[in-house]
């Protein structure tokens, strides 16, 4: 039977507690001959034996309380890798299933010897391949995959994605999930955003660069709102221009860029809206 | 006569108050009804064991093994539930005793072991912890808790 460490570990603590305290207050006791017995000296050896030990296990229980730690990090990285490679499992599926059509529309057309047709109908075919079997190149696979997988909820939702990606991430494996769930929060927020306009002017910008100090990401839409609203306003936990219940992904972003020891802002000029990371070199790179 | 009423006034009420912390420790909610029985069955028992055992460190012990019990049965806890809450509750009440204790015998220079025989004296040293452990239980089911839930929900 595998042990629960934290379980182990929370028994400890409150073990060890309980016996300090009777010990501090036994002393006390000792002090006014309050209730001490003629074992009284045996029996508080006794007891400092028994925190003794617990000390010498509790170093076992820190041990492996820690690689437990570093285990739920890998793992909670790892689950969020299959549930973006699912994603694109599911695009490359969908494609396989649409190949057997295709061939029979060439084969048709090149029985016909309908050759401008085919030209232009494998001409479309092929942009909507590579559309889907798109790749993007940060340096963090994490990273590319969710990219890939937003690029792909864009295109289904017909808007326009501007990716520029200048430099490779290099991100320690203890920042990549805080990294990944922070953009991936900024990229929901974009794309959502811009449902509400015209098909015509859904367009999103997310640009990755690093200068010698920083990583930079920048992710911006047009600007919806009406109301005049300060900049500090969209980090406000709730605050949101899509209804009740939401707005909990900027505030979230914060969080998760605080403790990266990064800053994130906002700038409404020019009627976008643009969100801007910087997060220090050294703090993701570790 | 006078036994019957240390009981009463004292270890039933800091028995219930255990119960309190260890009940808003682990956020359940234990019947009033329940509360006062297995309050007055810690408080007897301890008090028991006190003047049987003659030992402070035994009769801690006792209480502890003693608040687990009445928790699992008395409060339909799990096993764990009943051991964590049981003496994170025994734990903060001694050390809140410890310190009520020493301060007051700091400000007023009485000496603990002559409060033996004055019943008033005694009561007024021992309510500032009885209320304090309450406040604190009180602010653990309240403001500690909801706190704890909002860093776990995220």
């Amino acid at each position: 039977m595998k042990t629960n460490i934290y379980k182990t570990a929370t028994t400890f603590l409150i073990v060890q507690s309980v016996l300090m305290v009777i010990l501090l207050n036994n002393n006390y006791m000792k002090d006014y001959g309050y209730l001490q017995s003629i074992l009284s000296e045996w029996i508080e050896l006794l007891l400092g034996l028994i925190i003794l030990l617990l000390n010498l296990v509790a170093v076992v229980i820190a041990w492996r309380l820690y690689r437990s730690g570093i285990e739920a990090e890998e793992l909670k990285t790892r689950a969020l890798k299959y549930n973006h490679m699912l994603t694109q499992y599911q695009i490359y599926r969908e494609h396989h299933h649409d190949l057997k059509n295709h061939l029979t529309v060439v084969l048709g057309l090149l029985t016909q010897e309908k050759f401008p047709e085919l030209r232009e109908y494998l001409q479309v075919y092929l942009s909507t391949v590579n559309d889907a079997l798109l790749k993007t190149n940060s340096g963090l696979d994490e990273l590319d995959i969710l990219l890939s997988a937003k690029i792909q909820a864009a295109k289904r939702q017909k808007t326009e994605v501007l990716l520029t990606i200048l430099g490779t991430i290099l991100c320690r494996r203890k920042n990549i999930s805080n990294l990944v769930a922070a953009i991936g929060n900024l990229l929901d927020n974009a794309l959502e955003a811009v449902k509400e306009l015209e098909p015509s002017q859904r367009k999103v910008t997310w640009s990755i660069r690093k200068d010698p100090i920083d990583y930079i990401f920048e992710f911006s839409n047009p600007l919806l709102l009406s109301k005049q609203t300060t900049k500090w306003d969209f980090f406000e936990e709730g605050f949101s221009t899509k209804g009740r219940d939401r707005g909990h992904g900027l505030s979230i972003t914060r969080r998760l860029i605080k403790k990266m020891e990064g800053t994130i802002t906002v700038d409404t000029a020019k009627g976008q809206f643009k969100v801007i990371i910087e997060i220090p070199r050294h703090k993701l790179e570790g | 006569m006078s036994t019957i009423i240390e009981l009463l006034v004292f270890s039933v009420p800091e028995a219930f108050v255990i119960f309190m912390l260890a009940s808003s420790i682990s956020r359940r909610k234990i019947l009033l009804s329940r509360s006062i029985i297995i309050s007055i069955l810690f408080g007897l028992v301890t008090f028991s064991t006190g003047l049987l055992l003659g030992n402070y460190i035994l009769n801690i012990l006792c209480s502890c093994v003693l608040i687990v019990l009445l928790l699992k049965f008395g409060g339909s806890y799990e096993l764990y539930d009943a051991i964590t809450a049981g003496l994170m509750a025994i734990s903060i009440y001694l050390a809140i005793e410890f310190i009520n204790v020493n301060f007051l015998q700091m400000v007023t220079d009485i000496d603990p072991i002559n409060l033996g025989d004055n019943l008033k004296l005694k009561l007024l040293w021992f309510m500032p912890q009885l209320l304090f452990a309450r406040g604190l239980s009180f602010v653990i089911r309240y403001f500690a808790n909801s706190k704890f839930q909002e860093q776990a929900n995220e």
